[in-house]
């Protein structure tokens, strides 16, 4: 008895989960949401501030016109941004020509890769 | 002497009557968990039904673990057991339902096509909630994969025949659906092919239209200097690559804006057809 009380009870809310449409209501458009650079932000001082600006300038005007095909997790311009907070602007430079040298794919076998999106994992 | 303590008490224990947990007891702990909402707790009780039950559990648990999966979102996970459910269920109703709830869980994961094949290979000889449920779906992957055609078929199939009022709905729907044309992404295309910017200023991007007009004809410009004080080979190696990475990128971008647009408008009618082709 116990167990067809149950069944019903199973059977009526799965019903109801199966053809609730809601649930189906945000499969077809995946609105564009804007995209926050987290690199750009929590500047500490004027250098940090200019790179962030240069950074930000480059993603507005030209990366957002460019093929989305990166090699690397973050982007080179990330890296470059990261490398100038964490190393300061000269060394922070000179790691981003070394990483825009390394950026064509051709050793993956020397990079972890991330799975969720694909790409080499690249941190400076 | 501990020995006969333990032996003792081993004795008492088995005076009284104490037992474990047998696994009908398992199974229902888990059942209970799971109407009450306690995920983790039913999970655990309905693995282990499932683990050493020899398939007595199989098809009501895996269901069960199917909707715990559902709940938290894990659609991919939800499918695997939604389908270990129809392959240990004996009952053609139980399978069908849970067919569905498989190609609903695929849905969610937005695996379309596999939702497809799932629901085209069901059984028709199935109660009417089911078969409606089961065209409902096939609308809804069919319109994701944009097949209008078909998803008009099935949404219409939902409806019981006597609704003719909902029939005349949908259909007025998936009418007003043909008529949005514009912005057609290949138009926008072919215009940002002929004039950098064109094609995202037709979609209505007025922004990335400019942004896209003033970076190539930058590097046009740029180009025509290099070749005008040095040579046509020199402008070619320098700056014909950034050219032709920006061009490209440009016109593929204004095919995603108009596509973008165009989706919105017809994601308002989806919206709709949901609204109406939903089985009561």
């Amino acid at each position: 008895m116990k167990s067809i009380i149950f069944l019903c009870l199973l059977s009526s809310t799965l019903q109801a989960q199966l053809i609730d449409d809601n649930h189906y209501s945000g499969l077809y458009h995946h609105p564009v949401e804007p995209v926050k650079y987290q690199a750009a932000k929590n500047n500490t001082n004027e250098i940090q501030m200019v790179f962030s600006g240069l950074f930000l300038f480059y993603k507005f005007a030209f990366s957002s016109q460019d093929f989305n095909k990166c090699t690397f997790h973050p982007s080179c311009s990330e890296f470059g941004l990261l490398a100038v907070k964490k190393h300061g602007a000269l060394l922070g430079m000179l790691a981003t020509l070394d990483r825009l040298q390394r950026c064509n794919g051709m050793s993956p076998e020397l990079y972890t890769i991330d799975p969720e999106r694909m790409l080499l994992i690249d941190h400076p | 002497m501990l020995r006969i303590v333990f032996g003792l008490i081993l004795s008492f224990l088995a005076q009284v009557g104490l037992q474990g947990q047998n696994l009908e007891e398992t199974f229902q702990l888990g059942k209970t968990n799971f109407l009450l909402g306690n995920d983790q707790t039913a999970s655990l009780a309905l693995e282990r039904a499932i683990f050493f039950g020899q398939g007595k559990y199989d098809a009501e648990a895996f269901e069960m673990l199917g909707q715990i999966a559902n709940r938290a979102s894990q659609f991919e996970q939800a499918a695997r057991y939604f389908g270990s459910a129809t392959q240990t269920a004996i009952d053609e109703v139980v399978i069908g339902r849970n067919t569905l709830f498989k190609a609903s869980a695929q849905i969610r994961n937005e695996d379309f096509q596999l939702a497809l094949i799932e629901l085209l290979g069901m059984s028709d000889a199935l109660p009417d909630s089911l078969i409606q449920a089961r065209e409902f779906l096939l609308g809804v992957s069919y319109f994701n994969i944009q097949n209008f055609t078909d998803s008009r078929i099935h949404f219409r199939q939902a409806i019981p025949p006597e609704a003719k009022n909902r029939m005349a709905q949908i259909d007025s729907l998936f009418n007003a659906l043909e008529s949005i044309k514009h912005p057609d992404p290949k138009k926008a295309k072919l215009m940002s092919i002929f004039l950098p910017g064109l094609g995202q200023f037709y979609a209505g991007d007025i922004k990335n239209g400019l942004n896209s007009l003033l970076l190539t004809g930058g590097f046009f410009t740029i180009g025509f200097i290099v070749a005008i004080n040095y040579s046509l080979v020199d402008a070619m190696v320098a700056v014909v690559p950034w050219i032709q990475r920006y061009y490209v990128g440009g016109y593929n971008r204004a095919a995603g804006i108009a596509e973008n647009k165009k989706k919105s408008k017809q994601d308002k009618v989806y919206q709709a057809i949901l609204q109406t082709a939903v089985p009561n």
